[in-house]
């Protein structure tokens, strides 16, 4: 499997690990209303520090938040490239056949740029100060007001929550095909694109296979178990948000509103 | 010739608070024309070896020789280690992949330098030997065999590159006790052709059965190595390793504790059987 993952949970004691994990869901949604709203120097400024602030609470090292962000570098290039050549303005630098470069258009690819870029650091900081089970409660309590405009809050919540706790699994599961594929001889990394897009095929067919038929065996299983869908299912604990998350709430919004205001 | 491990150190999640150390510093040897078996407790690190062995994963530091080759050399070829090295995981039924067997079985050959004859001649030969007809199951698909087939067939794949190693992890987990007998018999056969076999197992009984040499393996170090027949004898430390020797050894040597002298060396049901005999002759003693 891929040790490294960018935004896989790690287990710690920092502050932002020990904070509430619904506060955390609602600030990450806080924040991405924040990152709509930035679009001057000082605002990015204002982000940025804040994000290496967060970091730092929560025990990550610029680097593994960084690498992220790295990992998407020729994604972000391109969109930057895109923005800046397709842009219309009236008062282009260069113009050749369809592309026009311009300030406007390459100013709007920095603020697309920097804009994933800090989503992709703020959610990479969520996942990895709070583990895929407390992310699950988190959204199902969020959600749950939604019942009643006939939103079926918990069954979401259980489809989420299955669909992350198998993501590890099947991960697990490609990297052994993965491995016996190539000890057959298969090859993953080498080729033309078209050729390597072909070399996935022993890897996606018996993935593919497993991954139904894990889905029928826990759907058996969880009918065995009793499982009859949400109703009458009963919270294991109701936890109070405490003042800490409650303080990390208020500076998000205080960092949303400033982003309004400049 | 064999493939050598020189004090192989792998560790899981290296550089994170998670870090483990698998394997700390194991030498083993899988000898050409043997059957050696890795035995040890789950996660021992047994599965982390064999994957070393066959260049899956690169080891910390230790070397791995092929051949006298060592297979972590920049320069070291490895679709000659493919072509020589075959690894057969557990549940290798859930690798096969393509429409029809004959396929699924040939799609090791792809990338080697054979003639199509060659390599239909192969493919033949390793569904023959696993136990098909070529003719009536070359053109199915292999989804629709049953559990047993499937792994047959999946085995029948790392058959067909003839492969002078052969690497099996758990072969006969979920095997009924027929197929296991058959496959215990195919192993026997590949050996005396001269294939170099290492198998982990769990299971005391196939081990006993079938393999020269016992490797047991236990946090992450070897801590046994030699003749079955020895490895077996020293109960004791077999059972401090996690690990669990044949049914036929225990009756032996519960035998032996009751003054019935049958030979300690007695790790088969067959050997057990004629040791019972031997001794009753002669009236017990």
């Amino acid at each position: 499997m891929d040790r490294g993952m960018t935004g896989k949970y790690v287990p710690g004691e920092t502050l932002l690990h020990r904070m509430d994990e619904r506060a955390k869901l609602l600030a990450f949604l806080i924040m991405i209303c924040a990152v709509i709203f930035t679009d001057s120097p000082a605002g990015y400024a204002v982000m940025f520090v804040f994000m290496a602030a967060l970091g730092k609470a929560a025990g990550l090292s610029v680097n593994s938040v960084l690498s992220s962000v790295r990992r998407l570098g020729p994604f972000l290039i391109l969109i930057f490239v895109m923005n800046s050549l397709f842009y219309t303005s009236e008062d282009p630098i260069w113009h050749f056949l369809i592309f026009s470069l311009s300030r406007e258009g390459m100013i709007q690819g920095a603020n697309v740029v920097l804009r994933i870029a800090l989503v992709i650091v703020m959610s990479g900081i969520l996942t990895r100060t709070t583990s895929p089970m407390e992310l699950m409660s988190a959204i199902e309590s969020l959600l749950h007001p939604l019942r009643y405009i006939g939103l079926p809050a918990e069954e979401i919540a259980m489809i989420l929550s299955i669909a992350i706790q198998f993501i590890p699994t099947i991960l697990e599961e490609s990297d052994e095909i993965r491995k016996a594929q190539i000890a057959r001889g298969a090859r993953f990394e080498s080729g033309k694109l078209r050729e390597r897009a072909m070399a996935l095929l022993p890897m996606i067919v018996p993935i593919f296979i497993s991954s139904f038929k894990r889905a029928d065996e826990l759907a058996e299983a969880m009918e065995a178990r009793g499982y009859r869908g949400a109703k009458n299912r009963t919270a294991k604990e109701k936890k109070k948000i405490d003042l800490r998350s409650v303080v990390m709430l208020l500076v998000c919004a205080c960092v949303c509103a400033v982003q309004i205001v400049i | 010739m064999s493939i050598t491990t020189e004090r192989i150190v792998y560790r899981y999640d290296r550089e994170s608070p998670a870090e483990e150390a698998v394997l700390k510093g194991v030498s083993a040897e899988i000898k050409e024309g043997l059957i050696t078996a890795i035995m040890g407790k789950t996660g021992c690190g047994k599965s982390t070896l064999i994957q070393v062995m066959a260049g899956l994963l690169d080891a910390e530091s230790g070397r791995v020789m092929v051949d006298g080759e060592d297979i972590c050399d920049r320069g070291f070829d490895r679709t000659a280690l493919r072509a020589k090295l075959g690894v057969v995981f557990q549940y290798p039924e859930k690798q096969l992949f393509e429409t029809t067997v004959a396929k699924d079985v040939g799609f090791g050959l792809k990338h080697l330098d054979m003639t199509d004859e060659e390599k239909r001649a192969n493919i033949r030969w390793a569904l023959e030997i696993m136990g098909f007809d070529p003719d009536e199951v070359g053109g199915k698909s292999p989804l629709g065999l049953s559990g047993g087939e499937k792994r047959r067939l999946a085995i029948a794949g790392v058959l067909a590159i003839r492969p002078k190693y052969l690497i099996l992890d758990e072969p006969v987990a979920g095997l009924d006790p027929f197929g296991r007998e058959k496959f215990i018999h195919l192993l026997k056969k590949l050996k005396k052709d001269g294939t170099g076999i290492a198998i982990v197992s769990h299971n005391a009984d196939m081990v006993a059965e079938c393999a020269d040499r016992v490797i047991i393996m236990s946090d992450g170090e070897i801590t046994m190595t030699g003749d079955t027949k020895d490895v077996f004898r020293d109960m004791e430390s077999v059972a401090q390793a996690g690990v669990d020797v044949s049914a036929a050894r225990r009756i032996a040597h519960a035998l032996r504790t009751r003054g019935i002298g049958v030979s300690p060396d007695t790790i088969r049901y067959d050997d057990l059987i004629s040791e019972i005999v031997r001794v009753s002759e002669r009236g017990g003693k």
